[in-house]
């Protein structure tokens, strides 16, 4: 990367810092920091609560997604918008009027205090350990591009964030998200523009958009019902459902952030805003990456997009027998170029025969392409049985890093800097917040002043940043931890939401009822996961379910005194 | 307490409705935009 790379880099993260920080001058209380005085419009709601969710991994695993298995993971967003309009029904008037800091609050007010203090010590376990990974994932992506330690990158993201998240709290959070998603929204459109910008003179929008689809990559919908495909239109309307209820309705990081509207209607809307932009967002991005896969049938693409792990298996004793796959890759590359560049010229004429047979030669050759590229993993396996083969993280930046303007490169860099950070910035709010309201304030230090509950509030925000970059040097030790957090997230997720529910709709069960109902539940969620009965999505939908479920059974085993 | 309106649509009934139209119709033109480049 070039100095000037550098320079747009430092001056990008450097100026979201000082925003954040000047934008939550003179904070004094705690309903600022933790809730940024409940004085954000809805515009601002929704982009703080659509910056919260866009971590890092979604700007860098989207296009990679696309480019190895096309669009189909927009399904995946399905069931938000739906998720929205129950929030807004139900969770946020109540939130609003019952004045809470965390929704965990509510439990007490609404159940008892046990079942507030395990709802939200279920919250700080998941996502102290998600946090963590969080800025890991990029951590280590960016540390292989720019060619610098992961140590650096990992500090770089979480001291940042630390420092005005400490600062400003809620306040200086949302302010950056603003000016984040200003900037991550700007660059994802230019790098939308120059994907299509690189393409060969005869090749247009629509004409990559046709070369994709030939090679199903724009399969954006899979109406099949089918529970061991992740990604149909049925597992996104129901399970995209469930798990966007649990995250949005009962997970402090995004409940702390719609609670920061200004009134009832201002997180409304927020939340409806989100509704709206979210599902096509993630279409753009993947279409980013469809893209980049048509840039790659007109450009040799490598066999391998993680140089790390390449130079790794170069420098073995099977280098010699990688680089002869690399040169078999390229042979077919130069096959496949002239087939995609047939099926430019038959665009241009609109023959449609011949763009058929050319993108018939172009699936053959890249199914071979692919075989190769299957055979080039076995031998970096071989290498190194640890070696991370998943290289779909990769594909993006190496496009960026190699055929981006100077400059642009390291803005584009800086988003996804920006993106882990807003996303860890909320994270470490919210975990501050639970760990003040629900556990130091309420059971440790009950009577103190204002002056002391936000001083505490600092020192814990700086306590669980340290933590979560502990975890994320430590995660890449411990191998398949991206995915242990996720089937954590989903471990528990279902049982907080059911929960919840219990508490929203169920009016006559009470507290004790709940917190068993609960104990039984994540108990059986455990079970069937250990069992391997379904995939780890669905665990979200059986724990909610299950607590509602047994919540109903042991109520009506009770003994019940008629002339009450 | 009585309900605060949306801005727009009259009431929350209809922003939500557009909500679920604007996904239903999402779902159309990205089923469509499949078959078309299929």
């Amino acid at each position: 990367m070039s100095a000037i790379d550098w320079l747009v880099l430092a001056c990008t993260l450097l100026l979201i810092v000082l925003y954040g920080i000047w934008k939550s001058r003179g904070l004094k209380n705690m309903d600022s920091f933790l809730l940024a005085n409940k004085s954000l419009p809805w515009y601002h709601v929704g982009i703080t609560v659509m910056a919260t969710q866009a971590s890092a991994i979604t700007f860098l695993s989207a296009p990679g997604q696309a480019y190895s298995q096309g669009m189909s993971f927009v399904q995946f967003y399905f069931g938000l918008p739906l998720a929205m309009v129950v929030l807004c029904v139900t969770f946020i008037p109540i939130f609003h009027k019952l004045k809470v800091y965390t929704a965990y609050e509510f439990l007490e007010k609404r159940f008892d205090m046990k079942t507030r203090a395990l709802t939200a010590s279920l919250f700080l376990l998941q996502r102290s350990l998600s946090n963590g990974i969080t800025i890991y994932a990029p951590a280590i992506i960016l540390s292989v591009i720019l060619g610098v330690s992961i140590h650096h990158t990992i500090l770089i993201i979480g001291i940042l964030v630390i420092i005005y998240t400490v600062y400003g709290g809620s306040q200086a959070v949302s302010h950056s998200h603003l000016l984040q998603m200003g900037i991550i929204f700007s660059g994802m459109f230019m790098a939308g523009w120059m994907v299509v910008h690189l393409l060969p003179g005869n090749i247009g929008f629509v004409d990559a958009l046709k070369v994709a689809g030939k090679m199903e990559k724009l399969n954006v919908i899979d109406l099949k019902f089918d529970l061991n495909n992740r990604y149909n239109l049925w597992s996104g309307l129901i399970g995209g459902f469930f798990l966007a209820l649990s995250y949005f309705g009962t997970d402090q990081t995004q409940v702390g952030r719609y609670l920061a509207g200004s009134s009832v209607t201002q997180s409304r809307l927020g939340l409806v805003m989100n509704g709206l932009l979210k599902v096509p967002m993630q279409f753009f991005i993947l279409m980013i990456g469809a893209l980049v896969f048509v840039y790659y049938q007109y450009n040799q693409p490598p066999i391998f997009f993680n140089p790390a792990v390449v130079n790794e298996v170069k420098q073995s004793e099977l280098g010699p027998q990688f680089e002869s796959l690399e040169k078999d890759y390229q042979l077919i590359y130069q096959q496949k170029n002239s087939s995609a560049l047939a099926a430019a010229i038959a665009l241009e004429q609109k023959n449609n025969i011949a763009f058929e047979e050319a993108a018939a030669n172009l699936n053959a050759g890249e199914a071979t392409a692919n075989t190769i590229r299957k055979e080039a993993i076995a031998v970096i396996k071989q290498n190194n049985a640890k070696a991370d083969v998943n290289d779909s993280n990769y594909v993006f930046l190496h496009f960026v890093t190699t055929v981006f303007p100077v400059g642009f490169i390291g803005l584009l860099i800086a988003i996804i800097f920006l993106a882990a950070m807003g996303a860890t910035a909320s994270g470490l709010n919210a975990l501050a917040s639970t760990t003040v309201v629900d556990i130091y304030k309420r059971l440790l230090v009950k009577d103190a002043d204002e002056k002391h509950y936000l001083t505490a509030t600092r020192w814990i925000t700086i306590a669980w940043g340290v933590f979560c970059i502990i975890i994320a040097e430590f995660a890449g030790r411990l191998g398949n931890l991206i995915e242990a957090v996720n089937i954590l997230g989903s471990l528990f997720y279902g049982t907080i939401l059911g929960i919840f529910l219990v508490a929203f709709y169920l009016k006559k069960i009470k507290g004790a009822t709940t917190f068993y109902a609960a104990l039984i539940a994540e108990a059986l969620v455990i079970l069937i996961y250990y069992l391997d009965v379904v995939a780890f999505l669905w665990l979200n939908v059986i724990g909610c379910l299950l607590v509602m479920g047994i919540a109903l059974i042991i109520d009506s085993l009770k003994p019940r005194n008629s002339y009450a | 307490m009585e309900e605060e309106k949306p801005p727009f649509l009259r009431s929350w009934n209809g922003v939500y409705s557009m909500v679920i139209m604007v996904l239903v119709i999402t779902i159309l033109v990205f089923y469509l935009f499949t078959k078309y480049f299929e």
